[in-house]
């Protein structure tokens, strides 16, 4: 194509940048450092014991399948929902969702706790009602929490990936189905589910591998009775320094990454969902018989009481002082109290650690601001290197996952070992923690913006340019623009991903420039009423930071729709 | 239109700014740095760093990494040539793991002849003691008076029924060895007071008169400990004999008492010793040496017990008021040979774990 | 002189020649239809025109020099695509003016061009619509306007009304046919609707097995296709098979009967035994008697369809070739009737 000339002269020098900048991403923060640790940890004193390994594996399968079963099972009502119908809070609700994304463990842990522990809302509420002596809901430490938390965490993947998908297809599909004599289930069933098996099949593979990979959730909610494999790493890395015993694990782990992957792409035959708007607004409703009105309104109260509930309960423990009902502290007050935030601006103790809340949001932020543009760009090369070059996706697919599938301790230590005394030491290199995050939010930039890349029609580029546009304007005022809901979508997982990310950040950040949930642990790693409320506190900051964020973008993206 | 011009140059912007801070926030090279690894729980003042600063003309660099395993785990991997010169906070229980691995610069600071010799005994003059914590089991003051049940004061104690309950419903909660530091450090205590051969009955019994066990010290703490500002139903815990001490002062208001306190009969807890040392490759030996010199010194060893809630070595340290006042150093805590520990561990951690989580 | 050539086109793809060597020009002032099947390469040649695409070999010339090297967007052809490929984030006013904030008119100029465009296609007041709001035949103006706004030097329709129903189709035609006229603006209207073709083309120019088969003016073509396919494709009924049994006079002996067909303009005479075409052409044939020179054919009449305002009558003729003509009254079917040729009712076709 001539009009391509241009581009594609240089592409061809620059269709280095386009494949090279994402794999040397990968290779340079993946796969170095972790074939460098692999090296080093087989050669380390330490026994490999086989037993300790079928226990661990047989469970992080069974849980991460029955957990991505349950997540698919409540998040496909709420993107059908989200997908279908205009309601009052729709955009509240979605930005709603995304939030848990963001949440350390620690910090769910926590609000778990202040909603269903023994001592949580609900069972004050219980035992102040039947007058039972003891909390009636065991909710810690079970199986049961695993799930729940796991579904609290990743509904979102399912209600985005699935509800963008499914709010794009014509709705004229189904309704013609229905002409032709078949059931509403029916044509759910023959029409509706397959068109979306792609958008369905892509999310529950990242619910999968994020359950796959699991830890803390397992160690905090699941309690010492559960071990995944990524709990078993942690345990025999850094507890027992039991390395080769580390080592073979991850490999077990990353090997089970790419069978997964590898299933996925032979299973992943479905139709490419037309994802090109025919006319606006086309599709969604108000919802108008009482049917349709029950449906949105249980999908409101299901979404109320997973998702809002237990931040609720952690911001309302964040102003709340709970110890006058003791005896003997008659001095203290039960009630409302601001303290624990005013603490957060103060040094007690003249640490040198010690960071001003405003300091930990800043430094969040830049990461996550940070974070979203290297996987934004990375994220959109791979997209047009795939869109030039569809079959390379059944090989680069599984390589660009890899990253989930990896235990986070063995890559941190992985960025120890390559690093250490390079250029790139981690006291001296700030993007280490961003360039981490980058890895495991640019498969959702991918999945966010390659079907939109590809669903734009040939004819579309191709009027732009006989009107006159060069390749670069094509390409700017067109395609991105075109493309830009699907860049903010994959922006907001980025940037949500690693405002939230705890586990590679521990290891990798400087302690001068601790994020919010490295702050959070701090306080709550002490005893004291004061530490566990200030906790909270940054917690609900943390919540408050994210949540705004995320309108922000939101708003951002609806102003472009609409004024474009 | 608009919005999305801005909306990049707002990304380009904070690239920049992201870019930007964090190189005008380090300080010129002008002087040495020395860099000390340690672990997350590490805090210290900041007027006694800049004292010693100022008087060596160096800048302190703390890297922290992790929990103590990560962190050794991290001066292991890059044996030779380290990213810190001084490391801080292995403490006994893996003490002569670090030992094997031959990371340290022998050196045994003037001072050392002050400190206790329980603290000094078969280092060899590798590490330096600095400090040292009491893992103790903390009960609920309040609950206690209110039930009118005597407090338990040794381990044999925490089996009589009255302070049991069904299974998994019992009055104490107790960490995970195999994840929990704290819950390693008990398990010790209950193998210095039943021996090799009969602490797995023990466990046995505790299960049976319902010990709750949990992964972390966190949600021991804040989520099973009644009178931690989680409010759980277990009255006993497995934490630090100065953790009532923490209560006081990290109150939300004011206390004339600390609601909590340790059970300090003998063998019922467990000695923490930390230790630092210079790092085999450093390039500063000298002033590494002068930072062990410092770390031992009144300045900061009284520093630590309120940055970190650990008692000095030193016994030349003042300790604070609230640690005089709210907690108590039992008199015979459990004790163990560095390398026992480091032989045994992991099978013991195994045994407890096919007793405990089968 | 604004005068586009087209020479010696050829492009495969997937190994099948598509174009097999495509000859044609457009001048100025005129519109020129390029007719074919579906898959016969017209949507090519218009991309090849407009750049889009490379042809394997072959030149596209513009007022006489070669644009090869000219990429797409610099040419400023104007190209109407058959989904018009309108952009679905730009509102209707800002889609009009895309073509020309990338030639870089000023803002003023903008405003009043869009405007011009707009009460050029009767959409004034959509300015601020988006596109995506729009019905099938606005959205179709909006293209047109599109593509006219920056002047183009030639203009390229491809099956621009294709998706639209009948009467708003005719209403179109009309329409675009004034525009195209009031322009002046070469332009190249790609379809497959001969009857379309027939209204808005100037000239026609048919593509059949990569090649244009007849070019020349609308009734030009239609009085004398050049070959069966031609006649076929432009609907037309009445043809008989037969053999040249002599030469001068020419006759030619079929089912029907000895026949005697003309010549098309500038044909070689048929050998005597050669298989020919015959076409007879049934908007000249009257079915009451006059000059009859090339002989009668039978037929029965299967069918009478009234059309509004005149018969269309369906014969079925001695070989059981149909034939189809207009009449003004009906006709029973089953009644048999013989047609009377004249000289110009009835073609040679060659092979």
């Amino acid at each position: 194509m001539s009009w391509l000339h241009p581009i594609r002269s240089a592409l061809t020098r620059s269709g280095i940048l386009l494949w090279g900048l994402p794999l040397a991403l990968l290779i340079g923060f993946f796969f170095f450092p972790m074939a460098s640790i692999l090296g080093v940890m087989f050669e380390r004193p330490g026994s490999i014991i086989l037993r300790d390994v079928w226990q661990p594996l047989g469970f992080t399968v069974y849980q991460a399948l029955l957990s991505t079963l349950l997540t698919l099972l409540f998040g496909l009502p709420v993107a059908y929902v989200f997908a279908r119908f205009d309601f009052t809070g729709k955009r509240l609700m979605r930005t709603l969702t995304m939030l848990p994304f963001i949440l350390p463990t620690v910090v769910t842990a926590a609000a778990f706790n202040a909603l269903l522990g023994p001592r949580g809302w609900v069972n004050l509420f219980l035992m102040n009602i039947t007058g039972a002596e003891a909390p009636p809901i065991t909710f810690l430490n079970t199986f049961t929490a695993i799930l729940v938390a796991h579904v609290f965490y990743n509904i979102a993947i399912i209600i985005r990936v699935v509800g963008s998908a499914w709010s794009q297809l014509d709705p004229r599909l189904e309704q013609s189905a229905r002409v032709l004599g078949a059931s509403p289930w029916k044509a759910f069933r023959e029409v509706t589910l397959p068109l979306l098996q792609r958008p369905i099949l892509s999310a529950a593979l990242l619910v999968f591998l994020f359950d796959f990979a699991s830890f803390g959730v397992i160690l905090m909610l699941g309690g010492p009775a559960y071990q995944t494999l990524e709990v078993a790493i942690y345990t025999q890395a850094l507890h027992y320094l039991n390395l080769p015993m580390a080592g073979l694990l991850s490999l077990i782990q990353l090997s089970c990454t790419l069978v997964v992957m590898l299933i996925y792409g032979k299973v992943n035959r479905g139709q490419q969902v037309q994802l090109f708007p025919r006319l606006s607004g086309e599709g969604t409703r108000k919802p108008r018989t009482a049917a349709e009105r029950w449906i949105v309104t249980l999908t409101v109260v299901f979404l109320f009481l997973l998702q809002v509930l237990p931040l609720g309960a952690l911001v309302a423990r964040s102003v709340t002082r709970l110890e006058a009902d003791r005896g003997q502290r008659g001095a203290v007050q039960t009630g409302l109290t601001l303290d624990y935030y005013r603490e957060l601006f103060v040094n007690q103790q003249q640490s040198i650690f010690y960071v001003p809340p405003i300091n930990a949001v800043v430094n969040s932020l830049e990461y996550a601001g940070i974070t979203m543009v290297i996987s934004v760009t990375t994220g959109t090369l791979l997209a047009y290197a795939l869109v030039k070059k569809p079959a390379v996706r059944r090989w680069l697919d599984p390589l660009i996952m890899l990253p989930f599938g990896a235990s986070t301790v063995t890559l941190g230590l992985g960025f120890v070992v390559a690093f250490n005394s390079s250029p790139l030491a981690r006291g001296s290199f700030p993007w280490l923690v961003p360039l981490a995050h980058s890895l495991i939010a640019m498969p959702f930039v991918l999945r966010a913006i390659q079907p939109a890349l590809a669903s734009i029609p040939a004819s579309i580029r191709q009027s732009a340019a006989v009107l006159g546009a060069s390749p670069f304007h094509v390409w700017w005022n067109v395609e991105m623009k075109l493309i830009s809901r699907a860049l903010l979508s994959g922006a907001l997982f980025s940037f949500t991903i690693s405002l939230g990310e705890f586990g590679a950040t521990s290891f990798i950040s400087r302690p001068d420039n601790p994020t919010l949930p490295v702050a959070i642990f701090r306080y709550l790693s002490q005893p004291g009423a004061m530490n566990y409320g200030q906790a909270m506190a940054m917690a609900t900051i943390l919540i408050l930071v994210c949540a705004l964020s995320l309108t922000l973008l939101e708003n951002l993206s609806h102003a472009l729709v609409k004024s474009d | 239109m608009k919005q999305l011009h801005v909306f990049f140059i707002g990304l380009t912007a904070l690239v920049f700014l992201a870019a930007c801070t964090p190189a005008a926030s380090t300080k010129a090279p002008v002087e040495t740095t020395l860099t000390i690894m340690t672990h997350d729980s590490f805090a210290v003042s900041e007027d006694v760093v800049q004292a010693f600063e100022e008087e060596n003309n160096v800048i302190l660099v703390f890297l922290k990494s992790g929990d103590t395993g990560a962190a050794l785990n991290r001066v292991i991997l890059t044996k030779g040539s380290p990213e810190a010169d001084v490391f801080y906070g292995v403490d006994n229980t893996f003490l002569s793991r670090a030992i094997q691995e031959d990371i340290f610069e022998a050196y045994a600071p003037a001072a050392l002849s002050e400190i206790p010799e329980e603290f000094t005994r078969g280092l060899s003059g590798v590490v330096t003691p600095i400090d040292f914590g009491d893992v103790c089991i903390n009960y609920d003051k309040a609950w206690f008076t209110e039930q009118g049940l005597a407090v338990p004061e040794t381990l044999a104690d925490l089996l009589k029924p009255e302070y049991g309950g069904k299974e998994g419903e019992g009055l104490l909660v107790v960490e995970n060895p195999a994840t929990s530091s704290p819950g390693l450090a008990f398990l010790l205590a209950t193998i210095a007071e039943y021996g090799e051969t009969g602490y797995l009955d023990y466990w046995q019994s505790l299960k049976q008169n319902g010990v709750v066990v949990v992964n972390d010290w966190e949600t021991a703490y804040y989520t099973n400990f009644s009178a931690s500002s989680g409010h759980g139903l277990q009255p006993m815990v497995v934490s630090y004999a100065t953790s009532p001490a923490a209560e006081v002062i990290y109150a939300s208001e004011p206390l004339t008492d600390a609601p909590t306190a340790s059970i300090t009969g003998a063998n019922t807890c467990f000695r923490q010793v930390e230790y630092a040392g210079i790092l085999k490759g450093t390039q500063n030996l000298e002033m590494a040496q002068r930072f062990i010199d410092f770390m031992l010194s009144p300045r900061f060893q009284e520093d630590m017990p309120l940055q970190m809630f650990v008692y000095p070595v030193n016994p030349a340290a003042a300790i604070p008021e609230e640690f005089t006042r709210y907690a108590v150093t039992p008199a015979e805590p459990a004790i163990f040979d560095p390398v026992l520990i480091a032989n045994r561990r992991d099978e013991w951690i195994r045994d407890w774990s096919g007793v405990m989580l089968k | 002189m604004d005068r586009l050539e087209v020479i010696d086109l050829y492009k495969e793809y997937e190994g099948k020649a598509l174009l097999n060597g495509v000859n044609f020009h457009v001048d100025a002032g005129e519109t020129l239809c390029l007719l074919g099947s579906s898959g016969s390469g017209k949507s090519t040649i218009l991309r090849i025109i407009a750049g889009i695409e490379t042809p394997d070999s072959g030149r596209v010339l513009w007022q006489g020099s070669d644009i090869s090297a000219v990429p797409v967007y610099q040419r400023n052809f104007g190209l109407m695509f058959q989904d018009y490929a309108l952009f679905p984030h730009l509102t209707v006013a800002e889609n009009v003016a895309f073509g020309l904030r990338m030639h870089k008119y000023p803002r003023q100029a903008i405003t009043q061009k869009v405007n011009e465009a707009l009460e050029r296609v009767n959409m004034t007041s959509f300015g601020s619509r988006h596109v995506t709001d729009l019905s099938g035949g606005e959205q179709q103006r909006i293209a047109l306007a599109r593509a006219l706004a920056s002047d183009p030097h030639l203009l390229m329709l491809d099956e621009p009304l294709a998706a639209l129903d009948r009467s708003l189709r005719v209403e179109i035609q009309e329409e675009l046919r004034t525009l195209l006229q009031q322009t002046g603006i070469p332009a190249i209207y790609v379809t497959h609707d001969q009857e379309e073709a027939a209204i808005l083309g100037d000239r026609l120019a048919l593509l059949h097995d990569g090649k244009i088969v007849q070019c020349g003016r609308t009734e030009d073509v239609y009085r004398f296709p050049a070959s069966r396919w031609v006649a076929e494709f432009l609907g037309m009924t009445g043809l008989l098979e037969g053999t040249v049994s002599s030469t001068d006079p020419l006759g030619v002996e079929t089912e029907c009967g000895l026949l005697h067909p003309q010549l098309l303009p500038n044909a070689a005479s048929p050998r005597p035994g050669e298989q020919v075409t015959l076409l007879v052409k049934p908007t000249h044939i009257k079915p009451e008697p006059g000059s009859i020179s090339a002989g009668t054919i039978t037929g029965t009449v299967e069918h009478a369809r009234f059309l509004g305002d005149h018969y269309r009558i369906e014969l079925h003729l001695c070989s059981g070739t149909r034939l189809k003509f207009v009449s003004s009254s009906p006709l029973p079917p089953g009644q048999e009737m013989t047609l009377p040729l004249r000289a110009q009712d009835l073609l040679l076709l060659p092979e």
